[in-house]
């Protein structure tokens, strides 16, 4: 067929490929959380691409993108399919916003800090469609030695407050925590240190720490609760549209990661 | 908030079984420490296909929470 001058096109009759080449972790999600959207696809392939070229990728020890709108679905750690997984005790609602605990169940992360993490080096983070005070944790952990030891996020306490509380006592938590009225949105709470504790609630940071850590907890992380010393307690309501456990995270990967996961929940239509 | 009251020794007996390969039974005492099981509509659908769907017979009763300890 001839289309311009000097210009000619020839039908080889080979097939030609229209699937997006997608990044090998994402591509192993999809397969193991059975995501088959294209734009659930597009949404986590360009979260992991944007994770990994902020350095952030790597800090991960759990990634639960919340995507597929089923429990088996949302079970998955993106970071690595079949560890982490989610097992949750009844009494969730799974949608594609998200997952939602009824205020009387949780979610076993089978992460145990003390083993997975470092005393001075931690995160967790966790993304909140529900604006709600109460007397409750959104996701955490806790051990009793001497006096309580807590790794959890508070995003909205009975008082207006939030608590960014990584492994710091009982006797020093009030040192974490900071005004707040609102929970919705990314909250992640982070240590870099031994005297650096940081809040962030989307890109703002809330809190700018120096409370000493004491105790890494060595209860596993639940979400949608506390666990209090080995049983699930101070039920959360807030959707959970995402949540990481890992590493530390400096100020600028907090803001890294705030942009990657609001464009990825902007992508989803279920941004807050 | 309602739930489903079991006697102390049912709910020993069935905390932590699978419904399918992602959710368990799970039960809460309440402020009385009565045992109660709550059930999403998803998890009522899920229990139907099991040996413990003679569960979602037992009567939906009020469950008031035991409340949180308080932080600083």
């Amino acid at each position: 067929m001839r289309i311009a001058r000097g210009i000619s096109v020839t039908n080889t009759s080979k097939p030609i490929s229209t699937a997006a080449a997608f990044d090998a972790d994402a591509a192993a999600f999809f397969t193991a959380a059975s995501i088959t959207d294209t734009t659930q696809k597009s949404a986590v392939n360009t979260l992991v691409l944007s994770l990994k070229s902020a350095n952030i990728w790597t800090k991960m020890k759990a990634l639960y993108p919340v995507v597929g709108g089923v429990a088996s679905a949302h079970a998955v750690n993106l970071k690595q399919p079949g560890t982490y997984n989610l097992s949750f005790a009844t009494g969730w609602t799974h949608a594609s916003t998200g997952m939602t605990p009824n205020g009387a169940t949780y979610a076993d992360t089978f992460l145990v800090p003390s083993t997975a993490l470092s005393l001075n080096n931690t995160h967790l983070s966790f993304y909140s469609r529900t604006n709600v005070a109460a007397n409750t944790h959104q996701m955490g952990s806790s051990q009793l030695t001497g006096e309580a030891q807590y790794l959890t996020l508070i995003t909205r306490y009975v008082a207006n407050t939030a608590y960014y509380a990584i492994n710091v006592s009982q006797s020093n938590i009030g040192s974490t925590l900071v005004s707040n009225s609102d929970s919705r949105g990314f909250f992640i709470g982070s240590r870099t240190a031994s005297n650096v504790v940081s809040g962030f609630r989307n890109s703002t940071e809330q809190l700018n720490g120096t409370v000493t850590s004491t105790t890494i907890p060595n209860t596993k992380v639940f979400l949608g609760a506390i666990n209090a010393f080995g049983s699930a307690g101070a039920y959360s309501t807030n959707e959970c549209a995402f949540s990481s456990i890992g590493d530390g995270l400096t100020d600028t990967d907090a803001t890294n990661f705030y942009n990657a996961v609001q464009t990825y929940q902007t992508t989803l239509g279920r941004q807050v | 908030m309602e739930g489903r009251i079991v006697t102390n020794q049912k709910a020993q007996e069935l905390q932590g079984q699978f419904i399918d390969s992602d959710t368990f039974l799970n039960f809460v005492q309440d402020i009385n420490d009565v045992y109660f099981l709550f059930l999403s509509e998803q998890d009522e659908a899920d229990v139907a296909n099991t040996p413990y769907a003679y569960l979602l017979d037992l009567p939906l009763s009020p469950f008031v929470p035991k409340p949180s300890p308080p932080l600083p």
